[in-house]
């Protein structure tokens, strides 16, 4: 569900859930993306909200309108949002654990060494 | 948008109207109740001996058989009408409501509500006569045991319009109260303050008896009928007046 | 057309200004959060926009008619709160049924649906109801009047928790299906936040902000970390709440006027960013000290 607590308001939450149902290709392309009131219901938030949500992959043009048929999915839109998520998530994550790195004097060599850790325990459990 | 609604006073008045009725149910209870003590009051005291507390009360009494049925019946009214302005106001701006319709709503219940008050007091007074003169042997029943149907159409008719007297009077107070706290304390000493200070200095009320006598005495029926309505609507002229800028729901 | 067109609107009781000159503006359709502390005059406001109370100076237009003694103001607004005076003798779905009488989109159905689910007994009197009860049995009625602006007064009092989130998803998808302008007040922001259009915040019965409830989770930000660093910071914003953690670290809630790359330098230079929780937010813009209760305490 919803982070009351994030930093992101709710109709950035809802959009990045949006994203993840079609990396996830829960939603394919040119399938019908839920509608506002489909999200009010789901996530018990207004539908002012859930629309602000759905505009944003609008105005990105992830998604498009049909004429009384509401918002589908670009054809584009995986790719997009996967580019978007690696160019600003990973990059941002990246800068951080830098920073915190520096601050706790873990030089690059261990640092890579831990995400190469991190990286075969996440296989190892994917696997099992 | 949601469509607004269009209404007018009147049809937000009847449906206030039928909803008082309904509330106030209860009071129509107390109606029978009264009338029941009245009529076993009368069962025991026998015929014109009532004697109240009050030597310019008793006064009035002395004439009318199934006299206390009928004062306990105007006492009803008067208290019904006291308490249609306090719960009324109140109950009526939790739905529909502006202050006009409530009066309105309020004025067609108390209405309403005398003519009940008539009828029954008066037919729980022939009732009275018809157990009197099969119980108690050689009692004079007044007039005759059969009552002719006008003069119980007379009977109805005076005793329902002396019930919209009494409920106009007691509306004008309730909501006096309403308006004021202060009339809660005001009125009644006002009142009882009058009665002592002609009783003391005259020996008689003379406020209260020539106010009751203005009705009383009158002759003509049409007249009668005439002096109570238009009391009772400046009554209710003056509640309307007064409590239009009245803040509600405090 | 506005629902609701208030202009410098004031009410004084004796020596207190309940409502001090207070302008705003309610478009339809939407649910709007009234956010107060106690005693800030959301009941005043509220009684003034149903015609109950005269303002003392000022206008207020809803539906474009002066409230006060208008029948279609009353036909078309409805006001729930807990001091509703029901008759005595009437059993509940008795007073449903009369208050069916009354409202045009009146829906009965889901009354006597939401009667049956939160176990109202029909045989029951309205004073007799415990006081969450009594709340939820006026709640009911405030929904299935439908009406064009439906106002709740401190709706929830008494509510266990459960009941309270029922109302709101009741109260949700009501909406959804029959838009129209509901005013919700409370001090519970954050249980209802989530399904708010739209957050009016009074302080001492004046306006203080008026926000689409997303402008207002983005409205501050709270900052944590060396107090030089966030000094620096934050030498040019409104500081709403100051907190002091440790020998020279700092926390506090400001205005969010800074760009994605002021808070991403911020961060790697060890300042904790965090959003500021609305229902905190409310209460800090509220607040008469910037420490809060500590201040009382700090002065010793």
């Amino acid at each position: 569900m919803l982070n009351t607590d994030s930093l992101k308001p709710i109709y950035v939450q809802i959009a990045e859930w949006l994203e993840m149902e079609i990396l996830n290709g829960n939603i394919q392309s040119d399938e019908k993306m839920y509608s506002q009131y489909q999200l009010s219901d789901m996530f018990n938030i207004n539908p002012a909200t859930a629309a602000k949500g759905l505009n944003i992959l609008a105005d990105e043009n992830l998604l498009y309108k049909k004429r009384g048929l509401g918002m589908f999915v670009s054809s584009h839109a995986r790719e997009a949002i996967r580019s978007k998520r690696i160019n600003q998530n990973i990059k941002q994550l990246a800068l951080e654990l830098v920073a915190e790195a520096g601050r706790l004097d873990v030089d690059e060599e261990q640092l890579i060494e831990i995400i190469r850790t991190a990286n075969l325990q996440l296989r190892k459990e994917k696997s099992q | 948008m949601m469509f607004l609604t269009e209404t007018n006073l009147m049809s937000v008045a009847k449906t206030q109207y039928r909803y008082k009725i309904k509330a106030n149910a209860g009071m129509f209870v107390i109606l029978i109740a009264v009338q029941l003590l009245a009529f076993l009051l009368s069962l025991n005291g026998g015929v014109g001996t009532s004697a109240g507390g009050f030597d310019s009360i008793t006064y009035n009494i002395k004439y009318i058989s199934g006299d206390i049925i009928i004062v306990l019946t105007l006492i009803w009214a008067l208290g019904i009408g006291i308490s249609t302005a306090g719960s009324g106001f109140k109950m009526d701006f939790t739905f529909i409501s502006n202050r006009v319709s409530s009066h309105l709503s309020s004025i067609a219940f108390l209405l309403t509500a005398a003519v009940v008050g008539g009828v029954t007091a008066t037919l729980c007074g022939i009732l009275l006569r018809v157990v009197m003169y099969y119980t108690q042997n050689g009692v004079d029943t007044g007039s005759g045991f059969w009552i002719a149907p006008l003069s119980l159409l007379t009977g109805i008719f005076a005793t329902t319009l002396y019930a919209v007297l009494t409920s106009s009077i007691g509306y004008f107070a309730g909501m006096l109260v309403q308006r004021n706290r202060v009339f809660i304390v005001l009125l009644p000493v006002l009142f009882f303050g009058t009665l002592f200070v002609e009783a003391r200095s005259t020996g008689q009320a003379q406020t209260l008896i020539s106010a009751i006598e203005f009705f009383s005495k009158e002759n003509s029926q049409a007249f009668f009928a005439l002096k109570v309505i238009l009391v009772s609507a400046f009554l209710y002229g003056c509640v309307i007046l007064f409590s239009n800028r009245m803040e509600v729901r405090k | 057309m506005n629902v609701i067109v208030c202009n410098e609107l004031t009410k004084i009781f004796g020596s207190t200004r309940a409502v001090n000159n207070l302008s705003f503006t309610l478009a339809p359709e939407g649910i709007t959060g009234l956010i107060g502390r106690n005693g800030a005059g959301k009941t005043t406001l509220l009684k003034i926009i149903a015609g109950y109370l005269l303002p003392s100076t000022g206008s207020i237009q809803v539906f474009a008619e002066n409230p006060f003694n208008s029948v279609k103001v009353s036909a078309n607004m409805i006001f729930i709160d807990d001091n509703m005076a029901m008759p005595e003798l009437m059993y509940l779905t008795e007073i449903l049924e009369s208050a069916s009488s009354f409202y045009a989109n009146w829906d009965h159905k889901l009354a006597m649906g939401l009667f049956e689910y939160f176990n109202l007994q029909p045989k029951q009197y309205h004073s007799k109801l415990s006081k969450g009860m009594r709340s939820t049995f006026n709640m009911i009625v405030g929904l299935a009047a439908r009406c064009p602006l439906t106002i709740f007064d401190e709706p929830t009092t008494g509510m266990d928790v459960a009941v309270r989130k029922d109302f709101y998803r009741a109260l949700l998808k009501d909406f959804m299906q029959h838009p129209r302008s509901i005013i919700l007040s409370s001090h519970l922001l954050n249980e209802l936040n989530d399904i708010l259009s739209d957050i009016l915040l009074i302080k001492d019965g004046a306006k203080y902000l008026h926000l689409p409830v997303d402008e207002l989770s983005e409205y501050a930000v709270g900052l944590q970390g060396q107090e030089d660093i966030i000094a620096e910071m934050t030498r040019n914003t409104e500081v709403f709440y100051r907190k002091k953690l440790g020998k020279d670290s700092l926390y506090v809630a400001v205005r969010n006027q800074y760009t994605k790359e002021e808070l991403q330098k911020a961060r790697l230079k060890g300042i904790e960013v965090s959003s500021v929780p609305t229902d905190d937010l409310c209460v800090y813009l509220t607040a008469k000290h910037e420490g809060g209760i500590d201040d009382v305490f700090d002065r010793n």
